[in-house]
């Protein structure tokens, strides 16, 4: 039975008594909550992450986690993880009572309008026994004194010798259920979805976006972004490409009005249906860099967007730029100062300088961010997930090669 | 195609001035009391463009600045603030090192100039000229004057292009080049046509967008038909290199399989000829210039996965696809203006091995419309990023920063295993460096009667 991964998001606001210093406080706790976080082991990634609200800026809390399986067993291991730390963190929520997370999770929690998956159906401990299954096969490789083949023998030799050897280890291996969708039956589905419920959308949405668009240039008043060299921006730029990943939180208002708010909600909806049926594996429209990413509608009309991707945001930016620009125009041209679009989905995000100038006047410093795989790439956990499903079994001499490449 | 506006552009940007093979690079300082304008007045007529022809004989002059040196010229604090936030903090800000990789003996504190506690670089004064005898002359002329108005010489870099454009570890070098359409030369074959604004502001880009350009509070535009400079200095351990190649070939020491090893780490023989198309043997010069793509060689069967030449211009490579990926890569491209400085290496391998303790290595310069779009996303996303290619945990061979103790790992890939390299030293060393802002001819007069007029 797959295991499915899950999204939570609690947004609530801050006890007003607990305001004063809370981000450095939240920052100074960042370090030992990550160790304690490493106990969860149904945890992927989480952050803790201040945001403006109506009492004001920072005055909410926003906790994001990308977990395996059921709710329940997850919210039990996180407040025994972070017990040592429930007054300042979970403590600092306005209506928090002690002890009672699953209380505050039920009264809080913000479904993600969309959520998307690098690696569905891989549990961390999973992630954790490809990546260390991995790593030991490079090392029997590297082993000089003792060497796994000699010249000429063939691929099916040498994997089953290099497999020999991992007699002993705990390693699992082989293939598992992972869930996945299945072909061709969610393809076919996806394109009636495409053909009976958008196109019709499409037909009235579009014209009546140039309309709207054509009214917010006329009425709105100038951007504010963020200029090059402002200051804001350095404790942002200091955090990143620490590890691997990065975490960017980005929170921007939607546009007033029946329209945006509407059209939000529409699009919003579009992804995360196909999403379901076609669930991409690790790649979303060629990009290869996103582990876990949500949308998330808040109470007030304002949009949350948590991502955990690989590398660096000039490179996941511009690949949203060259890669994707029309599904993110599509989301974000109905928030504030959102480049100037065409019809819905164009212009917008392809505007490479003005898109990334733009993310970063909404982009949120994080307080606390957790990884439970900090040197892996969305292409490394499927390649090990590979390497471990061949590390069983009988292969042809092909097989065997291709096998022995993926090392 | 908006035609470029040559006589407003300075020659570095469009030419590499390869009838003229030897540079000096001199980076001054002004201090507090000194002047900076005035110097820039009397040189500014001296400056060269990139209308052909004129005064060649006598040699090029081209002057860029760094941020430092803007203030300098008594821009006003929102006219600093509209140039873009690499130059405004410089390639020796601890966030620009932490984009770059330039930590350990990378690290800015360890620069032989540049770097946060030396004399702060304001102007670079790059000369070029056919001898050395007519180098002299121009910097005696150029430079007498900065000594005269109160400057200092901070630091001076000679460069020399050698024939037939060989970088000291012995490979040929600078062999594709973005190619400016409009630029008054023809096209070599092999160079791919990127567009103007790509390397000059106030030209569509990629994207089909202006370049963000800084403003005068006149409303001058500053930053037409100028550009970026990236500059520097990376000392080669030429002789580390060859003895590192010769110790690990197989069989150990022998010159040829030093030289195959030596190849797999760039991507190309040190005739230049791709791996991917001759992975054998170096059939010699001439095939340098040959189009190729990684496209037949999914594996690195022939290049590996890591080499240089890929990590430098990935090509086709790139998820999700082959198209997609050359577009992706227009985005990230660089004029490199770069030439060796030290004495030449020559010889076997085993002679190059050989320590004479002289410093060699290339003086790296790089023009962009976007430090962070072009140059630093080459060094961050490409070659230092360990990661590349779907490795699990090397960075390019040749170049990268190599963070902490234990070397550097890289891999070949084989049948029916691949070998992996581990402990590989560092063999190329930031000496030190700066970003830079190259103005048009029309933006240099603006800076220099900028200066003069009554300050705010």
């Amino acid at each position: 039975m797959a295991v499915r991964q899950q999204a939570l998001t609690l947004v609530a606001p801050v006890r007003p008594s607990a305001l004063e210093g809370l981000s450095a406080r939240l920052d100074a706790a960042e370090s030992d909550v990550q160790d304690a976080l490493v106990a969860v082991i149904s945890l992927h990634f989480a952050r803790f992450v201040l945001l403006d609200g109506p009492a004001g800026p920072g005055t909410r809390l926003a906790f994001e986690s990308n977990h395996d399986g059921d709710l329940a067993p997850h919210l039990a291991s996180l407040s025994e993880a972070l017990a040592p730390f429930e007054d300042l963190l979970f403590g600092s929520w306005e209506g928090y009572e002690k002890g009672d997370l699953p209380g505050f999770v039920d009264k809080h929690a913000v479904l993600a309008s969309t959520f998307y998956l690098g690696h569905p159906g891989l549990t961390v401990p999973q992630i954790h026994n490809d990546r260390d299954l991995r790593l030991r096969l490079e090392e029997l490789l590297d082993d000089e004194g003792d060497p796994l083949y000699v010249a000429g023998e063939s691929a099916v030799d040498v994997r089953a010798r290099l497999l020999g050897r991992l007699q002993g280890t705990e390693f699992s291996t082989g293939p598992i259920d992972r869930g996945l969708p299945v072909q061709p039956f969610a393809t076919i589905a996806f394109w009636t979805l495409v053909v009976l419920v958008v196109l019709p959308l499409v037909i009235v949405i579009v014209p009546l976006a140039l309309l709207v668009e054509w009214n917010e240039r006329r009425t709105e008043p100038p951007r504010e972004l963020t200029p090059e060299g402002d200051p804001r921006l350095d404790p942002i730029n200091k955090r990143e490409d620490a590890i691997t990943q990065n975490g960017l939180t980005h929170h921007v208002a939607l546009r007033p009005g029946l329209y945006r708010r509407t059209v939000f909600r529409i699009v919003l909806w579009f992804l995360e249906t196909t999403r379901q049926l076609i669930s991409y594996e690790g790649q979303l429209n060629g990009i290869g860099s996103i582990h876990f990413a949500r949308w998330v509608l808040l109470d007030d009309d304002s949009v949350l967007f948590f991502s955990n991707y690989d590398g660096s945001w000039e490179a996941y930016l511009g690949d949203f730029v060259d890669k994707a620009h029309i599904y993110l125009t599509a989301v974000w041209s109905n928030t504030k100062w959102f480049p100037d679009t065409t019809g819905l989905v164009f212009a917008g995000a392809a505007k490479e300088n003005a898109f990334k100038q733009w993310t970063r006047t909404f982009q949120v410093e994080n307080r606390i961010w957790y990884s439970a795989y900090k040197t892996l790439t969305v292409s490394q956990v499927l390649k090990n997930a590979t390497v471990r499903e061949g590390a069983s079994g009988d292969m042809t001499e092909k097989e065997a090669r291709d096998w022995l490449a993926l090392l | 195609m908006k035609p470029l506006d040559l006589a407003d552009i300075q020659g570095i940007v469009l030419f590499a001035y390869a009838s003229l093979p030897h540079a000096r690079y001199v980076h001054v300082s002004w201090p507090e009391g000194s002047q900076p304008s005035t110097w820039l007045r009397e040189i500014q007529h001296e400056v060269n463009a990139s209308t052909r022809g004129v005064r060649k004989a006598e040699g090029r002059v081209n002057v860029a600045f760094t941020h430092g040196g803007l203030a300098r010229l008594s821009l006003g604090k929102e006219e600093l603030a509209s140039f873009p936030r690499e130059l405004q903090q410089g390639m020796n800000d601890k966030l620009r090192s932490h984009v770059l990789g330039d930590v350990d003996d990378n690290a800015p504190a360890n620069w032989e100039f540049g770097g946060p506690d030396q004399s702060p670089i304001h102007v670079l004064v790059m000369l070029f000229a056919k001898n050395i005898e007519a180098i002299g002359e121009l910097r005696s002329r150029l430079v007498e004057r900065v000594t005269a108005l109160g400057g200092l010489v901070a630091h001076e870099d000679a460069g020399e292009l050698r024939a037939p454009g060989t970088e000291p570890f012995g490979f040929r070098d600078g062999i594709v080049q973005p190619y400016i359409v409009g630029t008054p030369r023809p096209r070599d074959s092999g160079d791919v046509e990127v567009p103007a604004g790509e390397f000059l502001l106030g030209y569509p880009n990629s994207y089909d967008e202006l370049p963000p350009s800084p403003k005068g509070t006149d409303g001058f535009d500053i930053g037409k038909n100028g550009s970026y400079l990236v500059y520097r200095k990376l000392r080669q351990d030429t002789s580390g290199f060859w003895r590192c190649m010769l110790e690990r070939a197989h069989p150990v020491g022998d010159p040829s399989a030093a030289t195959k090893l030596a190849s797999a780490l760039v991507g190309r023989w040190p005739s230049g000829a791709p791996l991917v198309t001759y992975p054998e043997v170096d059939p010699g010069p001439g095939s340098e210039k040959e189009d190729f793509s990684f496209g037949a060689d999914p594996d690195g069967m022939k290049c590996p996965l890591g080499a240089h030449v890929r990590r430098a211009n990935p090509r086709d490579m790139l998820e999700p696809s082959p198209s997609k990926s050359r577009e992706a890569v227009a985005h990230h491209r660089l004029v490199r203006r770069g030439r060796p400085y030290g004495p030449p290496a020559k010889g076997t391998p085993r002679e190059r091995a050989a320590a004479d303790g002289a410093e060699r290595g290339l003086v790296f310069m790089a023009l962009n419309a976007s430090f962070r779009r072009q140059f630093e996303f080459v060094q961050q996303t490409w070659l230092n990023n360990p990661k590349f290619a779907g490795l699990y945990d090397e960075r390019d061979p040749l170049v990268a920063s190599v963070p902490g103790e234990g070397g550097q790992r890289y891999s070949i890939p084989g049948i029916p295993v691949r070998k992996r390299h581990a402990g590989l030293p560092r063999f190329v060393t930031v000496r030190g460096g700066g970003y830079f802002f190259v103005p048009g001819m029309r933006a240099l007069s603006w800076l220099a009667t900028r200066s003069a007029a009554p300050q705010l």
